[in-house]
C-alpha cells in the first residue's frame, strides 16, 4: 500500500463519517458544518486524482460561498433548533435503508462485473508535423504511407497553421513527399517511428544530385511544462550538401577575429553530424551569443544566430520549446546557410488551471456561455422569489376619497360649518358614481 | 495511483447517504444539503475517470456541475424563505399538500 491509498483511506473514512454526521445530527448547524468536513475532504481527494484547480474551486465555492448562503439562511429563519420532527411516515425509515442497501449492491456488483481498473486506458496519440527544409521544394506536400498529411508547407516555413501538430496513432510511418498541388506519386523520403504521447516534428531536407539526398530527421520535441527558469533548445543540422556543425559562444560581438580566438571561445556543441539533432535546456534564459560554425574549421562562421531584429542576440524563453533548424537555401547557384527556428509553446499539465481554461474557452465555450445566462437568469429568479410583495393602492376612488376628508375637515374649520351634514356631499360624490361601472 | 474502483466505491457510498438524507430529513435546508452531497459525490466519480482516462473534459463537467449547484441553491434557498415568510416553518412535511 503505497502512501497516496493510505492516505485516500484516511480521507475517505473521514469524509464518510462527516456526511453520516450530517445525516444524525439535530441541529442544522451542525449538520450544515459536518457538510463542510465533508466538501474539504472531497477537495482533498481531487488533489490525490490530479485536479488541483478543482480541489481550489471545491474549497472557495462549495465549503466556501454555497456553504455561507446556508449558515446564512439558517441563521435567517431561526431553522438551527431541532424541529419538532413529525412522524407521519412511519415506514420511511426502514424503506430507506433497504433502498440504501439495495442501491449499494447493484454498484457493487456493476463494479464487480464491469472490472472497469483491468480495463486498458486508451492508447494517447502522437503528435507529427513537417517542417520543410528541401530547397528544391517551394511549398510541399509530405504523404504518411501514402496518405496526404500536411499539405502546401513551404520552404523554411517556421510560423503558422501548417506547422501545428497533428494527431496520429503511433507506429512506424514511411515518408512521401510532392511538389504542392502536383498530383503525382509521392517520392519516399524515409521512415519514422512515433511512440505514444510523444511530439514529433520530422524535418525533410537534403538537395538532389549531392550526396545528400532527401531524406528526414525526426526530432522528438519535449513539449511538457516545465519551471519557469528553464528555456529549451534543440539544434538540428540539416544541411545538405553534408557539412558538420559546430555552435560556439562568440561574444557579444560575435567575430572571431583570429583562428586562435575561434579555438578558445567557449563551446556549445563540439561537433553535430549531418541529420542528428542535440537537445538541451538553458538555465536562467536571457539572449546568447552563439554563431554556427563548420565543426572542422571553427574560425569559419557559417551563420549567427539572431533573434526577431537582424544583428540581435539569439534569445532563449521559458515557457517554450525552440527548435533550431541549420540548412542551406540554394536558389539557382547562389546558397545561402540559414538557421530557422521554430518555437513550440508548452503544452499545461493535466488538471492544470491553464489546461482547463483552454478547454473552457475553446472547446466549451458555447456551455460556458451558456452557464453565465443560466447563473445570471438564477440570479434574477432569486431576487424574484424572495422579494417582499409591496400591495400598492389603488388609483382611483381611495385616493380621492383620502383627499376630499382633509378637505372637508379644512372646509369645516374655516368656515365654522360641517359642510358634510350640507347637501352638497351627494353632489362631491356624484362623479365617484358615474366612474364606478367602469371598474365593476 | 489511487484505483478508480475505489473512488467510485466512496462516490457511491456518499450519493446513498445524501439520498437517504433527502428521504429521511424532515427540514427543507437540510434535504437541500443532502442534495448538495449528491451532487458532490458525482463531481467525485467524474474526477476520478478524468484522471484513469486522461481526458481533462470530465474536470470541464464538474465545473459545470459546481456552477450549477451555485445557481440551483441560490433559486432553492430563495424559495425556502418564501415559504417560511408564507407558513412560518421549513417542515417539509407541513408542506407536502401543496396548499396556497
Amino acid at each position: 500500500m503505497s502512501l497516496v491509498e493510505i492516505l485516500f483511506l484516511i480521507v475517505g473514512v473521514l469524509s464518510v463519517a462527516a456526511a453520516v454526521g450530517m445525516l444524525l445530527t439535530k441541529k442544522a448547524v451542525h449538520s450544515a458544518l459536518f457538510l463542510i468536513a465533508n466538501f474539504v475532504c472531497v477537495a482533498l481527494i481531487y488533489l490525490m486524482l490530479d485536479a488541483s484547480f478543482l480541489a481550489m474551486v471545491q474549497i472557495a465555492v462549495y465549503a466556501g460561498a454555497i456553504m455561507v448562503l446556508f449558515l446564512f439562511v439558517i441563521m435567517l429563519l431561526g431553522a438551527e433548533n431541532p424541529s419538532t420532527e413529525t412522524k407521519e411516515f412511519k415506514w420511511l425509515t426502514p424503506t430507506t435503508l433497504l433502498l440504501a442497501l439495495g442501491f449499494l449492491g447493484i454498484v457493487a456488483l456493476a463494479l464487480l462485473g464491469s472490472g472497469i481498473n483491468s480495463q486498458q486506458t486508451q492508447p494517447a496519440k502522437a503528435n507529427v508535423r513537417f517542417v520543410n527544409a528541401l530547397s528544391v521544394y517551394s511549398s510541399a506536400d509530405f504523404y504518411l504511407n501514402g496518405e496526404l498529411f500536411a499539405g502546401g508547407v513551404t520552404f523554411a516555413e517556421t510560423d503558422g497553421s501548417e506547422l501545428r501538430f497533428a494527431q496520429v496513432e503511433p507506429g512506424t510511418y514511411s515518408v512521401g513527399v510532392t511538389l504542392a498541388d502536383v498530383k503525382r506519386t509521392p517520392l519516399p523520403i524515409g521512415e519514422i517511428t512515433v511512440n505514444e504521447g510523444d511530439s514529433v516534428t520530422v524535418v525533410a531536407y537534403g538537395l538532389p544530385g549531392t550526396d545528400v539526398n532527401p531524406t528526414v530527421v525526426a526530432v522528438n520535441e519535449d513539449i511538457s511544462a516545465t519551471s519557469a527558469q528553464i528555456g529549451r533548445v534543440i539544434i538540428v543540422n540539416a544541411h545538405a550538401p553534408a557539412r558538420s556543425i559546430a555552435v560556439l559562444d562568440a561574444g557579444v560581438d560575435r567575430l572571431f577575429r583570429t583562428p586562435q580566438e575561434a579555438e578558445e571561445a567557449p563551446v556549445v556543441i563540439e561537433s553535430l553530424g549531418v541529420g542528428e539533432y542535440v537537445a538541451f535546456s538553458e538555465e536562467l534564459p536571457g539572449t546568447r551569443n552563439w554563431v554556427i560554425t563548420d565543426a572542422t574549421q571553427r574560425d569559419n562562421v557559417l551563420v549567427r544566430l539572431a533573434g526577431e531584429e537582424a544583428g540581435s542576440a539569439y534569445p532563449v524563453k521559458a515557457g517554450q520549446s525552440q527548435l533550431l533548424i541549420y540548412t542551406t537555401d540554394r536558389q539557382g547557384d547562389i546558397v545561402i546557410d540559414r538557421a530557422l527556428n521554430v518555437v513550440t509553446p508548452n503544452q499545461y499539465a493535466f488538471g492544470s488551471p491553464q489546461s482547463l481554461g483552454q478547454l473552457l474557452f475553446i472547446e466549451y465555450m458555447l456551455p460556458f456561455q451558456l452557464v453565465g445566462i443560466l447563473l445570471l437568469t438564477s440570479m434574477a429568479g432569486s431576487i424574484v422569489v424572495a422579494q417582499r410583495t409591496v400591495s400598492k393602492p389603488k388609483p382611483g376612488r381611495p385616493t380621492r376619497r383620502k383627499v376630499s376628508r382633509p378637505l372637508t375637515s379644512v372646509i369645516t374649520s374655516q368656515t365654522g360649518t360641517d359642510v358634510m351634514v350640507d347637501d352638497e356631499v351627494p353632489q362631491l360624490s356624484a362623479p365617484e358614481e358615474t366612474a364606478e361601472p367602469v371598474g365593476d | 495511483m489511487i484505483s478508480v474502483e475505489s473512488v467510485v466505491v466512496l462516490s457511491a457510498i456518499l450519493f446513498t447517504l445524501g439520498a437517504m438524507g433527502v428521504l429521511l430529513r424532515r427540514n427543507a435546508i437540510l434535504v437541500f444539503m443532502s442534495v448538495e452531497l449528491m451532487l458532490n459525490s458525482a463531481n467525485l466519480a467524474l474526477v476520478a475517470f478524468a484522471q484513469k482516462w486522461g481526458a481533462a473534459d470530465g474536470h470541464v463537467f464538474v465545473f459545470f456541475v459546481i456552477t450549477v449547484a451555485a445557481a440551483e441553491v441560490a433559486v432553492g434557498l430563495a424559495l425556502i424563505v418564501a415559504i417560511f415568510r408564507l407558513k412560518q416553518s421549513i417542515n417539509i412535511d407541513d408542506l407536502h399538500q401543496m396548499e396556497g
